[in-house]
């Protein structure tokens, strides 16, 4: 597996006697996306949770690009390329459009510490900033407070923000959460179009969306993965459907 | 490029250079006119706005409820008049070793504290400030609970006498102007963006890479070592200092000037320090219960201007239909 950006192996966590994830192994590869579903419940926000490393595994290693970074903090994986999103939109509110994506922008490049110099000033950050707005079409937006965007817009800036980081590896978590038709179209064709640019673990609910865009797929049912291959097999897996679609399904 | 608007409180520089010059002036015209007593009124008015905009930057701007900033003010004014006490008077040694002592302790305290969120970090502040508040008291070499008075002010050189009310006044006019223009830069620089952040979001902050406890540590560190500067004029302004200093009431006081002035504001310090103190004097004349009606007059400005007096010369941003 010499091209996998991402390799979970065994991944454990218990929350009192629940066991939110249940010796999860997956790989995520160079440039594919690879979508994670399964019921509500079934502890897709704790394995995201615990591969960004905001919540600590019980047992199980993760390397990223073949390194371990099981014990690492958050920011320290961001630096390497490990970068999510959230389900919950979690803006900069009271910043503008521009400047969110600036302050992604800033983590990655230059001085980390400046306590002087003004950073409204700084042309490249600002224009990069710009770039990567145009780029997911926010950008006549920019001057506008976060707070004040519409759903499907913010929608869009989350995904954006975890981009403008210039990660490796984007774990989208529940991407299109909450949106409309038209939104969740755009942000369709927004992931659509970092196809090969970036690998991707994109946990979504919305089944068209992952059929649509997913190289490979992993079903995860009270935490473990009882299934992972291709769309095609995926949707035909007697125990997946019994488990997860069927029930979709029949709703 | 426009600023960001949660970091901008209306800075106009023309407006900053005049009220410095109308500070100035006002100074050379008291002593002029023999005011002396409101000279040094004014001047211990602007020492406590200082101390209140240096709990501004953990609590307005970094969105941390730090309760023992006091502490702080009181390490610096007990540096300066320890070392006073030990014979060594200069202001250029005292000064900048109440700024590092508070510097130390709030790096230790910081240390702690800033592993905790929310009300445990209130608390946890709060208990700090009390042990440093008990431990000066049981230190008798030091005047313990009665206080240290101190001999002599410190001493700058160049003929500049601090017993004199006019030259203590500038001062201390200095003091928190180059504090309040520091504060301005770190805000609006790559670092104060972060702090910003974190204080809307901090897991997102941590997660776009920012190691978001460092941030906290650093501005939790400079905030006590501009305390511990506001510390090191107030013992020489009072020739005097005393454990209460530190208790934590006066952390109290300092948060409600924060909270008069604006949460979050460059100045909101001072300006709630000048009201507060303001209102204090006038009805202290009239009435030993002057509290009651000072709590009245701090309910109706929660109420009508939440932003506190910042808030009420602030223009609204632009694009926002509504807040």
């Amino acid at each position: 597996m010499a091209d996998a950006v991402l390799q979970v192996k065994s991944l454990v966590k218990h929350f009192g006697a629940l066991c939110a994830t249940d010796h999860v192994s997956l790989d995520v590869r160079a440039g594919e996306i690879h979508a994670l579903i399964g019921p509500n419940g079934a502890g897709k926000t704790s394995l995201v949770a615990q591969l960004s490393g905001l919540l600590a595994s019980d047992a199980g290693q993760v390397l990223f690009l073949n390194e371990d970074i099981t014990a690492m903090s958050a920011h320290q994986r961001v630096r390497r390329g490990l970068v999510r999103s959230f389900q919950i939109t979690r803006l900069f509110k009271s910043f503008t459009v521009r400047d969110n994506v600036a302050l992604a922008v800033q983590a990655r490049t230059g001085n980390a510490y400046s306590f002087w110099k003004p950073v409204a000033a700084e042309r490249a950050l600002h224009d990069e900033a710009q770039a990567i707005l145009h780029d997911i079409g926010l950008a006549e937006r920019a001057d506008e407070l976060a707070q004040n965007l519409s759903h499907g817009e913010q929608r869009v800036l989350e995904v954006g923000l975890a981009m403008a980081t210039a990660p490796k590896l984007l774990l989208l978590d529940e991407p299109m959460a909450g949106t409309g038709p038209e939104e969740s179209q755009r942000i369709v064709d927004l992931i659509a179009g970092l196809k090969n640019r970036v690998a991707i673990l994109l946990v979504e609910h919305d089944m068209e969306a992952v059929f649509r865009l997913a190289d490979r797929i992993s079903v995860l049912v009270n935490g473990a993965v009882i299934a992972c291959g291709a769309p095609h097999d995926i949707r035909h897996d007697p125990m997946v459907i019994a488990a997860y679609l069927g029930e979709e399904q029949s709703a | 490029m426009n600023a960001n608007p949660s970091s901008t409180t209306f800075t106009k520089p023309w407006l900053w250079c005049l009220l410095m010059a109308l500070a100035i002036g006002l100074g050379w015209l008291m002593q002029s006119q023999g005011m002396s007593f409101y000279l040094s009124m004014l001047s211990r008015m602007m020492i406590y706005g200082l101390a209140a905009c240096s709990l501004n930057l953990i609590l307005g701007y970094g969105g941390l409820v730090s309760f023992g900033h006091a502490a702080f003010v009181g390490i610096g004014a007990y540096t300066v008049g320890i070392l006073i006490t030990e014979g060594v008077p200069s202001g250029w040694i005292g000064f900048p070793a109440a700024m590092l002592v508070s510097a130390l302790f709030a790096a230790l305290i910081g240390a702690i504290s800033l592993r905790t969120r929310g009300v445990y970090f209130i608390m946890i502040t709060l208990a700090f400030a009390q042990m440093v508040y008990y431990l000066v008291n049981s230190v008798k070499a030091y005047g313990g609970d009665e206080g240290l008075n101190i001999r002599m002010r410190s001493d700058f050189g160049f003929g500049l006498n601090l017993k004199n009310d006019l030259a203590f006044y500038y001062l201390v006019l200095l003091c928190l102007a180059l504090s309040l223009w520091f504060m301005h830069r770190l805000m609006h620089s790559r670092f104060g963006r972060v702090v910003l952040a974190q204080r809307d979001d901090d897991v997102r902050t941590e997660a776009l890479g920012f190691a978001v406890y460092r941030y906290q540590m650093i501005l939790f560190v400079l905030a006590g070592a501009i305390g511990g500067l506001s510390g090191a004029l107030m013992v020489n302004q009072q020739n005097y200092v005393n454990p209460n200093l530190m208790h934590w009431t006066q952390s109290g006081v300092l948060m409600v000037m924060v909270i008069l002035g604006g949460v979050g504001t460059l100045a909101g310090g001072l300006w709630g320090a000048l009201l507060l103190l303001t209102l204090e004097d006038v009805f202290a004349e009239y009435t030993v219960h002057w509290q009651f009606y000072v709590g009245w007059i701090l309910l109706a400005v929660v109420l009508m201007a939440p932003q506190g007096l910042a808030g009420l010369f602030k223009r609204k941003p632009k694009g926002v239909g509504h807040g």
